[in-house]
């Protein structure tokens, strides 16, 4: 790994870092400080859900919505926390080469005495970086939130859920990133990476409707980090694995086609 | 014979179909200028970044210090300093930043070179880049590669930007890297700063090399305008039979001719008809330059001599 690069990533990404966090904990928070109304709420809501039609209840998993681990699957997990992780995923995958060699910088930065692989290794380390910091976020704002609104929850679901995000965020870090290294243009990365996750979110979302979509879940991103619900049942073993293995061979492709290819000016 | 320093041997490069470059071979030596020419989309930009190892040949070698060139390769550019034609610099970065990134990266410190250099090219190094005028983020490209001191330094028109004062101290610049040993490819758009700077220089147009050539012999195989003065009007019959003349004119006791090569013989039947004096007008590169570009025959050009 290059450390002044890595470091270097971290400096220019900062801000924009900075924002989703921000973001993150206050939709955490925000969430977290409705529930108790929910909870206080929840004959009325049994009995709203109830007439609710049923394929919407499937579609956003309502299932439990009034217990704590219920509510905060249904509002957090199943979309919200998801989006953060894989926009600031997608984001730091399309600026590791595509926007290096879209702002020409990529004939400065690929001419030092480093290897290609190693430039893209250190890019993606820092990627990686940026969703465990996120996962550490999210782990705090959720032990210490739901304290306040009295909802119990071991530390290892809340650890299972908080690292179901970066799951979703490190697959889709690396197919910005195999996308930038393949075109080279930022819009290419980030379009084709936020295509495929909208793409995925909607298979995963329709598959208790649609028994297609339902045959292919075994090979959907979004089934691997949320399908057993972390938060109740913690992260599946298998699907976790399947998730890293596909993250690594995607990293791996993106490196191999960055070393063997002109870098456009 | 010493080692080439920078080598090309039938240097291919094709977009697709699209031809880049075709067949360029030539050597820079150890502690000399070559000068690149060629007029926009002739090449030199592709030439030069395969000789850095972004582009992937379609055929030929390119040899840095005697080992070969790819894209693979990475442990060479340590000798290496590249300016690109037109540098992409990070522009959140302070100049002092981004050159401090770009030595770190280097495992190299640096920092004597770097504010020397800023010293000399009178360079706010703590302004951001995005601030810094164009003439000013090539200041900073300038000084990434020649920083490091590297042996071989390959510039794609580093004066691009640059106002006349700061051109000449990078000329100075380049004579002092020069003195030290180090081999530099320079592509430039100002002939007059090739041919103040170069030893020699390569000429290439739509892909395809003209010529490489040292100018001291360009110049030699270059038509020529002579004046000849004589004491009493001289018949221009009398330069008839000389080799390599043409275009002889009278104007009272002066004779204007052209001349490609050689002027020997001229002065030599010129003496016979009591020649008092003589005025040669040699061409400039610019001149060289267009008439083998525009001329489009590099053979008939070398042949003429």
């Amino acid at each position: 790994m290059a450390i002044p690069l890595f470091l270097k990533v971290l400096k220019d990404q900062r801000r924009g870092f900075l924002g989703w966090s921000i973001g993150l904990v206050a939709i955490v928070s925000i969430q977290l400080s409705v529930f108790p109304t929910v909870r206080s709420s929840a004959e009325g809501l049994a009995t709203f859900l109830k007439n609710y039609p049923e394929a919407l209840q499937k579609i956003f998993r309502m299932e439990d919505y009034t217990s704590g681990p219920g509510y905060l699957s249904t509002e957090l997990f199943s979309f919200m926390l998801p989006l953060i992780f894989i926009a600031v995923g997608t984001g730091w995958g399309a600026n590791a080469t595509a926007q290096e060699e879209e702002r020409r910088t990529a004939d400065l930065l690929l001419t030092l005495p480093i290897s290609r692989p190693r430039i893209l290794l250190t890019k993606i380390v820092s990627g990686i970086t940026a969703q465990i910091v996120l996962v550490l976020i999210l782990f705090l704002t959720l032990f210490i939130g739901i304290r306040f609104v009295d909802i119990s929850l071991p530390v290892s679901k809340i650890l299972a859920g908080s690292a179901s995000g970066a799951l979703l965020g490190v697959t889709f870090h690396a197919v910005a990133t195999l996308f930038g290294s393949i075109f080279g243009k930022k819009s290419v990365a980030l379009g084709g990476a936020i295509a495929l996750a909208i793409a995925g979110f909607l298979f995963y979302s329709l598959a208790p409707l649609v028994h297609t979509f339902d045959r292919v879940l075994g090979i959907n991103p979004f089934q691997w980090a949320l399908g057993k619900n972390p938060l109740k049942g913690g992260l599946d073993f298998g699907y976790a694995t399947l998730s890293i293995l596909t993250s690594i061979i995607i990293y791996g492709a993106s490196v191999s086609v960055l070393r063997s290819r002109d870098i456009s000016n | 014979m010493p080692t080439s320093a920078i080598s090309l041997k039938g240097v291919t490069k094709f977009y697709g179909h699209e031809l880049g470059v075709m067949d360029v071979t030539f050597e820079v030596l150890p502690g000399e200028i070559m000068g690149f020419l060629g007029p926009n989309g002739a090449g030199k930009t592709t030439t030069m970044r395969a000789l850095v190892g972004l582009l992937k040949l379609t055929s030929g070698q390119a040899y840095i210090l005697g080992e070969e060139v790819t894209i693979y390769s990475h442990e060479m550019r340590k000798e290496i300093g590249y300016l690109p034609g037109s540098p992409g610099l990070y522009e959140n970065l302070t100049g002092w930043e981004h050159l401090r990134f770009l030595a770190k990266m280097r495992d190299c410190d640096c920092t004597e070179e770097i504010r020397s250099m800023a010293e000399r090219f009178d360079l706010d190094l703590h302004r951001r880049i995005k601030d810094l005028s164009k003439g000013n983020q090539q200041k900073i490209g300038v000084i990434q590669a020649f920083m490091h001191r590297p042996s071989i330094l390959i510039l794609d028109e580093p004066t691009s930007g640059l106002d006349p004062i700061v051109q000449r101290e990078f000329s100075a610049l380049v004579d002092e890297t020069q003195s030290r040993g180090a081999a530099i490819l320079l592509s430039s758009h100002v002939l007059s700063e090739v041919e103040h700077l170069a030893d020699r220089v390569v000429i290439i147009n739509d892909g395809k090399q003209l010529l490489v050539d040292e100018i001291s012999n360009l110049k030699k195989r270059t038509l020529r305008t002579v004046d000849l003065f004589f004491g009493s009007p001289i018949p221009p019959e009398v330069f008839s039979r000389v080799h390599g003349i043409k275009d002889v004119h009278t104007y009272g006791n002066r004779i204007t001719c052209t001349v490609i090569g050689a002027e020997t013989e001229l002065l030599k039947v010129a003496v016979e008809h009591g020649l008092e004096s003589v005025q040669t007008h040699e061409s400039n590169l610019d001149e060289i330059f267009f008439s083998i570009v525009e001329g489009g025959d590099p053979n008939g050009y070398s042949t003429i001599s």
